[in-house]
């Protein structure tokens, strides 16, 4: 799976879990740029992309992500 | 030495000016705040001033550590840090403010079960300020843990964020993150700041001098004295004892933010007009801000991370846990962990309807509120009411009597201060309508103008009604003691 294909991916759950109709991420977005996403809604991302990239996240990990961009190096080393 | 006392200002006065002398010496600024701040603290209690120093001392050298081990890579030597640093950070704060309490509950629990102790008292002093500055020294340790922060290599820096006096006694509790970088960077005096923190710190006067110290005069006198009273004085004193604690706290994180500006250090807001809340998780986003973003990422947000398997449940879970904390944070009292108790169960069912975090935006209708919105509002203010009796009353027995004696009914009883309530409820007004104004405009209150002869009228009314109703017996702020 490409960079792209996860951002995408992301982009997809993204719009499920936020109820947003469009959203366009990239390596600098964080939660400051999306209204919708808050600390709760985080851990409910979190959890629909473990599912969908059959991957699993530590703890310290997951509170270390500062954007996307970081979250989406976790699911490549993750998934290699 | 409250912040609204003579003592204070003449006090603020004298940092201000040398500050401000000192302009372009940063450091030299650092040194005389952490002076200052150090002098502040011997002031209110010099007894316990070795307390802050030597756990600041301390977290000096163990964040240095923690950074070394996170820049060599050692990430799991750091995290054993961190947990080891605080554990070593709570430990005061479990001694002086919850000691007394566990002992005599277990006193109490194995006398229960036949086994009887003699009577045994815990009277330890509580320091001053211990619950705020112990709040930022773990955020510090945590933080640098995360690599959110580097560790700070200026002693006198790191100092004046643990102990800065403005926010020292009852916050609001900074992030190393946002403040440090403040403390490290030179600072100009600007008319906007002086002028903008000076309307916040007489505006936090006002409301604390004007509102809650009027307020409580009527409150405090049919609380205390509920066993003689009945419906008619107990359920209006009930419904103002949450305008009386805003006004108060409030009143105490505007003073702390303004003097802050005057020196030009941002410090954080703590509330956002929490009697706008439409639903008890958007109160909890707008009143004390500062304690509950720091719980939230410390305790809350760690905690719904390793349950989220669980999914609503591992929420739930966690905010009770995280509901708790905040109850027993602000003391040693099982009235207080009742009120953290109800609090965490009126969010469960938002949690299972998942409009825990939806935020419901207000649709002003020609600069009113809808009759909907005003519904839910003042359904929220009901349930915080409930919540608020807990927290006020000395034990969980006398928060069920005044219940109790709520649904009594008979003549109006004798009360005092009716004066006192009569100003008390004038002043609220205009706190309304700042608040209202603030929560349309978007921040806008009433002493909006920036042009000099609006700013000296309006500060003017404000410190006249300040000094026409100040007394010096109520000038200790409620929050002061947690």
């Amino acid at each position: 799976m490409t960079r792209e294909e996860i951002f995408k991916q992301l982009e997809s759950i993204f719009k499920d879990v936020l109820d947003l109709e469009t959203v366009t991420l990239c390596d600098s977005t964080t939660a400051a740029d999306i209204e919708e996403w808050d600390s709760l809604n985080h851990v409910q991302l979190v959890y629909e992309v473990e599912q969908a990239m059959g991957i699993r996240f530590t703890s310290a990990e997951i509170l270390s992500w500062k954007n996307v961009g970081q979250m989406v190096d976790s699911i490549i080393k993750h998934r290699q | 030495m409250a912040l609204n006392s003579l003592a204070f200002i003449g006090f603020f006065a004298i940092v201000f000016l040398l500050y401000w002398i000192l302009q372009r010496h940063t450091r030299w600024q650092n040194a005389l705040l952490l002076t200052a701040s150090y002098a502040f603290y011997a002031l209110c209690d010099w007894r316990m001033l070795p307390i802050p120093i030597v756990m600041t001392t301390a977290f000096c050298f163990l964040g240095k550590r923690i950074g070394e081990l996170k820049a060599s890579g050692a990430d799991r030597k750091a995290a054993k840090l961190t947990t080891a640093t605080v554990v070593i950070g709570l430990l005061p704060l479990l001694y002086f403010k919850y000691f007394g309490f566990f002992a005599q509950s277990f006193v109490s629990f194995i006398g229960m079960m036949g086994i009887h102790c003699s009577d045994v008292a815990f009277n330890i002093l509580l320091p001053i300020g211990i619950s705020f500055f112990t709040f930022r020294l773990l955020s510090y340790a945590i933080e640098l843990n995360r690599g959110t922060i580097a560790p700070c290599n200026d002693p006198i820096a790191f100092g004046t964020y643990i102990a800065f006096f403005p926010t020292l006694v009852a916050g609001p509790i900074d992030r190393p993150q946002t403040f440090l970088p403040q403390l490290q960077t030179p600072r100009e005096p600007s008319y906007d700041t002086l002028v903008n923190g000076l309307k916040r710190f007489v505006w936090g006067c006002f409301l604390k001098v004007c509102v809650a110290d009027q307020l409580a005069v009527f409150v405090d006198n049919i609380l205390d004295g509920y066993a003689s009273q009945n419906m008619l004085t107990l359920v209006p004193a009930t419904l103002l004892y949450p305008m009386q604690l805003y006004a108060d706290f409030a009143g105490y994180s505007h003073m702390a933010i303004g003097a802050s500006a005057m020196l030009g250090l941002k410090v954080a807001e703590n509330f956002q007009r929490p009697f706008f809340a439409q639903n008890v998780a958007e109160y909890w986003r707008r009143w004390h801000m500062s304690l509950t973003s720091w719980l939230t990422d410390y305790v809350f947000l760690p905690l719904n991370v390793h349950w989220r398997d669980w999914r609503k449940w591992g929420v739930i879970a966690a905010c009770t846990i995280n509901m708790l904390l905040v109850g027993f944070w602000h003391g040693a009292n099982w009235t207080f962990g009742l009120f953290g108790l109800y609090h965490a169960l009126l969010f469960v069912p938002l949690i299972l309807r998942g409009t825990m975090n939806k935020r419901r935006k207000i649709e002003w209708r020609h600069g009113m509120l809808p009759a909907a919105t005003l519904l839910r509002m003042a359904g929220t203010y009901l349930l915080v009411t409930v919540g608020m009796l807990m927290f006020r009353s000395a034990s969980v027995e006398e928060a069920f009597a005044i219940i109790a004696k709520m649904f009594t009914i008979g003549p109006l009883p004798q009360f005092d201060g009716k004066m006192a309530l009569t100003a008390g409820s004038i002043c609220m007004l205009v706190m309304w309508v700042n608040d209202w104004l603030e929560e349309r405009d978007k921040g806008q209150g009433l002493l909006r103008g920036n042009k000099p002869l609006s700013i000296v009228l309006s500060l003017s009314v404000l410190i006249l009604a300040v000094l026409l109703l100040h007394s010096s017996s109520t000038e200790v702020f409620i929050y002061q003691k947690f």
